[in-house]
């Protein structure tokens, strides 16, 4: 078991390393555009204002210089302020990133919600026979299609059945509890397919272990071997998808938000790429990568905890 | 767990390919045909299989076209992000010592990491297009193939006769090429099949957001956010597109089943 202290200095080395990947690979995208003072000024702009903006963004230097200017002003914080509405981006991006983690927990929440109970089922009715094997095989095709099916697709499916159909639920925005529910499930629907058919393959395997074979032998109900014995050892496994869980909510959340227009930061990232608001899209960019680096680091650590063996690997 | 019978999906699979590859210009013709007499007429109706979207083009002949668009671009995406994944991965497993940690390092740093985002901001700064889509979606999914790979190449490089291969003086390179890729080229198809499905969500999702190939271009993600504007007055445009992405996705999907069965992979390694 490492110390603490090694832990947290691989953690800030780690993320220097990749903030520095980050930060050059949008540097160098956002000088791939062309130039910046034309998408300022407009296409007819006068000769004079188009080098008066490159004068003030720089943009006249060399690139090697621009660069150094710009690794300059990162350091202090400072992204630049958004070219529609002259606020600083970092502030724009960060006042943004509330509503994105709440609705992010949400759907991960409502996800292991789905997808636990069900994967338990599968894989526990996975070799039965009669009317269980029926169930069985058609809450495994259900699976197998939801994974074919796009989170967005369930979407529209949920708007228009749940929000304009019934009325139940807002199809737009953040204005009440009410208007959690679709955004929220659709999230869990780009997640729970995944995480349904792991924990069903994970709880086959527990129940063939010889834990479970012991508590059988001991008189133990088959239910209580898959809910005591075998969930609780699926579950931990599963915990190896985190990494690709989260990047796949947030890859749904920009999605989903675009979708319901919600305020949060995915939504902000396609608004200011449909109107190339480059300060705006780095911010966005470099908030997101370290708060998923260190979502991931602390679920790890989490992880560690709650099973020791896991820390050896 | 059951899926398609291998023979029909491979079947299927090559039915989209040549009609992305060869789809001829009487169905793009066909395709882009307007009529606004008869715009959102329902499917079965004469003339017009699946009926047609708001601007009176045959949504049976878009259906069709957009398979050359979406899964031609996630077929472009996939061989970039393999090509790509693959290299490192043998890098990563090979390579000299610091080249090997480095590589290694960037990999586990990036493979959580949420591609779209950079996605959409490369397609923002590069202007929209097939090949931008493409590019932008390969360029970031790559470590899952470099990740695969590493770990099945210093596998195999455990085994005897590599050792022996490395004895008689053959060259790193010629091992990597002889004795490994034969060896991991069933775990790395059934990691392509995945992957493509995966990038085949994201190409339309992207599209959807409307940042794929452009105005018109019947692509399936485009299509579904035409047929979303539609909503109140023809519900059903959307089916088409998004049947489309779903069969398509299931269709990758059990070729990938299909082959890791068949060559005893144990799927849970690959997630």
């Amino acid at each position: 078991m490492k110390s603490l202290l090694r832990r947290l200095g691989s953690l800030f080395a780690n993320l220097t390393l990749l903030l520095f990947c980050t930060l050059t690979v949008l540097f160098f995208l956002v000088r791939l555009t062309g130039d910046p003072a034309t998408i300022l000024s407009g296409e007819s702009a006068d000769p004079a204002v188009l080098s008066s903006i490159r004068e003030n963004l720089g943009l006249d230097r060399p690139l090697w210089v621009q660069y150094g200017i710009f690794w300059q002003n990162a350091l202090q914080l400072d992204l630049g302020v958004s070219w529609v509405s002259g606020q600083d981006a970092l502030t724009l991006a960060l006042e943004r990133l509330g509503p994105t983690v709440t609705l992010g927990l949400a759907g991960l929440l409502l996800n292991i919600a789905i997808a636990v109970p069900l994967g338990a089922f599968l894989g526990a009715t996975h070799d039965a026979r009669g009317a269980l094997a029926l169930a069985h095989r058609s809450v495994n095709s259900i699976v197998v299609v939801a994974q074919g099916v796009p989170g967005y697709v369930v979407a529209l499916i949920l708007i228009q059945w749940l929000a304009v159909d019934l009325r139940l639920f807002p199809s737009t925005g953040n204005v009440g509890t009410g208007s959690w529910v679709l955004p929220a499930l659709t999230i869990a629907a780009f997640l729970a397919p995944k995480l349904t058919k792991v924990i069903a393959v994970n709880v086959a395997d527990a129940l063939q272990e010889d834990y479970a074979m012991i508590a059988r032998s001991q008189g133990a109900r088959e239910s209580t071997v898959v809910l005591r014995h075998a969930l609780p050892n699926a579950v931990l496994g599963a915990t190896a998808l985190v990494g690709t869980q989260l990047a796949g909510l947030v890859n749904g959340i920009i999605i989903t938000e675009t979708i319901f227009g919600w305020p949060g930061v995915g939504r902000l990232l396609l608004d200011s790429v449909l109107l190339l608001d480059f300060p705006v899209v780095q911010a966005v960019v470099l908030v997101t990568t370290v708060l998923v680096y260190l979502a991931n680091w602390s679920a790890d650590r989490a992880i560690e905890i709650i099973d020791p063996r896991l820390a050896e690997r | 767990m059951k899926s398609l019978p291998l023979k029909i999906a491979l079947l299927l699979t090559a039915l989209l390919l040549l009609t992305s590859v060869l789809a001829p210009a009487w169905l793009e013709a066909w395709a882009t045909e307007r009529n606004l007499a008869n715009r959102l007429l329902p499917p079965l109706s004469a003339q017009h299989l699946l009926g047609t979207d708001g601007l009176g083009r045959d949504l049976l002949a878009r259906l069709l076209l957009g398979a050359r668009h979406t899964f031609g671009i996630a077929a472009l995406a996939t061989l970039i992000a393999a090509s790509i994944g693959i290299l490192a991965g043998v890098l990563a497993a090979i390579g000299p010592r610091l080249l090997r940690t480095a590589v290694g390092r960037i990999i586990d740093l990036t493979i959580a990491f949420p591609s779209l985002v950079l996605a959409v901001a490369m397609v923002a700064a590069l202007g929209r297009g097939q090949v931008t889509l493409a590019l932008a979606l390969g360029l970031f999914n790559w470590p899952v193939f470099a990740r695969v790979t590493a770990a099945e190449t210093r596998g195999v490089l455990t085994q005897q006769y590599v050792t022996a291969a490395k004895a008689f003086g053959v060259t790193p390179w010629r091992i990597v090429t002889g004795h490994v890729m034969p060896v991991i080229a069933p775990t790395l198809a059934v990691v392509v099949a995945f992957q493509f499905a995966t990038l085949l969500i994201s190409t339309a999702g992207l599209s959807f957001l409307g940042l794929g190939p452009g105005l018109g271009v019947p692509e399936w993600g485009s299509m579904l956010a035409e047929a979303r504007a539609e909503m109140n007055q023809a519900p059903w445009l959307m089916l088409g597109p998004a049947l489309a992405i779903a069969w398509t996705v299931l269709l990758m999907n059990s070729l990938g089943e299909h082959v890791a069965r068949r060559s005893r992979i144990a799927r849970n390694e690959l997630l």
